[in-house]
């Protein structure tokens, strides 16, 4: 995926980073298990998050085992046991998703990187069609969002919001999939309007590129010959409202033992990660 | 739905500043950021619902009451269809309620469709469309009060709404600065023959 939701490590206590590691490490234990070992290299944040929010809503008492990396030189790697169910959920959506970006680059990037993907496709496809077996309507999802995104961008009358609306949709379908109807509804809402910011935070981050390269990018068919100040000023009250509305549903959410992580997510994380990226392209001009 | 002035505590015939007033305490009162972590919060939330209702009825009608007459020489729309409209946002049809602004001819889209158009996106999450459609309403109707609290809204919701833990790097006095702030003092005073605290 993109790996835009992350922690924003000062203002997390040490104990919740361990908890945060936990829920880490052990959706790479479980892409290894389900999936072989070169999977675990498809890990992101992003899942992690989304695993992390549907477990808080059920009680995780378990202390975190202390192990080992087997990959990283023996570095600390706490595991969360039990809960396989959410662990094995988010492994899959790690493959679903990831295949799809490979589509996408096979068909957006330069030559080198078109091959590459290439390559990469032959066992993300193969990962992809066993989570699929596993997780059908999660891949069916999946293939929606890709199909809504390409008709928001190939429509002719050009709709900034209905571009957002497809990857924001599908995020919050992901989200609540298969939760109880009091909180489906909640984390709908926490999954659209944080699937809308990780949509427009990637539009932020590729503007450059994609107009040097002429590729479609919402944010440059929205203010054609803007400068890129002016862009940044626009995406930055976008992404404003959209963590302002997850923040509001995220606090009617039952709390759990992850709610001061993603609470920090939420309300620093996110907020970090943008401010980087408009720094940066704000920096260029 | 109970009686809107009841709900707002408020007789019929207050003033519109009375009724903003009475709403605005009542906004507080039920504001969600008061029940965190609450296990009362969906009754206060019930509650904030019922009283959003009652207040946007209250207006409503009011304004019909303003403006009887120039719907009717305007045509078909604008009277009913937008009591229709609001009804089906306050029920959460927003479907619904986008279907019924479509049928609405471009000529007769006035200053109210732009804003409960405003409000259909809103609620879908479409917020540059939002904006959009609250600042058309607000250019058409400039003195409208309702459309400008819409657009400054969307203002507060688009800066940075103080989302960071307060901050533990320094900022702000401790106890330490306390302490030291006061020994600086009684040494001062000291040096001018007098002293401030009596025991060092």
């Amino acid at each position: 995926m993109f790996g835009y939701i992350r922690v924003h490590k000062p203002e997390l206590k040490f104990r919740e980073f361990e908890d945060y590691q936990a829920v880490y490490c052990t959706l790479c234990r479980q892409l290894k298990k389900d999936y072989g070992f070169a999977a675990r290299f498809l890990l992101d944040y992003d899942l992690t998050f989304l695993v992390m929010i549907r477990m808080n809503l059920t009680s995780v008492t378990e202390p975190c085992q202390k192990e080992r990396c087997p990959y990283k030189c023996g570095k600390p790697c706490p595991k969360l046991p039990g809960h396989e169910e959410f662990f094995s959920y988010g492994a899959a959506l790690t493959v679903l998703l990831a295949n799809e970006k490979l589509k996408d680059d096979i068909t957006d990037e330069k030559l080198l990187r078109r091959l590459l993907a290439r390559v990469i496709r032959f066992p993300v496809g193969r990962w992809s069609k066993k989570a699929k077996k596993h997780y059908p309507k999660t891949a069916k999802i999946v293939d929606e969002i890709t199909s809504n995104q390409t008709a928001g961008e190939k429509a002719s009358e050009f709709c900034f919001d209905r571009c957002a609306d497809a990857f924001a949709k599908g995020a919050s379908e992901l989200l609540s999939f298969d939760l109880p109807a009091d909180s489906a509804r909640l984390m709908q809402s926490v999954g659209y309007h944080v699937g809308r910011w990780v949509y427009l935070t990637d539009a932020l981050d590729d503007f450059q590129r994609d107009v040097k390269r002429k590729r479609f990018n919402p944010l440059a068919r929205r203010l054609p010959g803007a400068s890129l100040n002016e862009v940044a000023a626009f995406a930055q009250k976008q992404l404003f409202i959209c963590i302002d509305q997850a923040c509001l549903a995220f606090d009617l959410l039952p709390e759990g033992r992850f709610t001061p992580i993603l609470h920090n997510i939420l309300y620093c994380g996110l907020e970090a990660r943008q401010s980087q990226i408009i720094r940066r392209i704000t920096n260029h001009e | 739905m109970n009686d809107p002035y009841a709900v707002l505590g408020v007789s019929r015939d207050a003033t519109d500043e009375e009724i903003k007033a009475a709403y605005r305490e009542l906004a507080k009162k039920y504001h969600p950021d008061r029940y965190v972590d609450n296990p009362l919060a969906e009754l206060a939330s019930e509650k904030l619902a019922e009283i959003n209702a009652a207040y946007d009825e209250i207006f409503t009608a009011r304004r019909k009451q303003q403006n009887s007459g120039s719907y009717s020489a305007s045509g078909t729309y604008a009277g009913t269809e937008f009591t229709e409209i609001e009804t089906c946002l306050r029920m959460g049809q927003y479907e619904r309620a986008q279907m019924l602004l479509d049928n609405v001819p471009i000529p007769q889209r006035t200053a109210r469709w732009y804003y409960l158009s405003g409000n259909v996106m809103y609620s879908r999450g479409w917020y540059d469309e939002a904006y959009t459609n609250y600042a058309t309403a607000a250019r058409m109707e400039p003195d409208n009060v309702e459309y400008q609290n819409a657009m400054n809204h969307m203002h507060r919701k688009q800066t940075r709404g103080g989302y960071r833990a307060p901050s533990s790097s320094g900022a702000g006095c401790s106890a330490c600065d306390l302490c030291s702030t006061l020994i600086c003092a009684d040494c001062c005073c000291e040096c001018m023959g007098h002293d401030l605290i009596t025991c060092c």
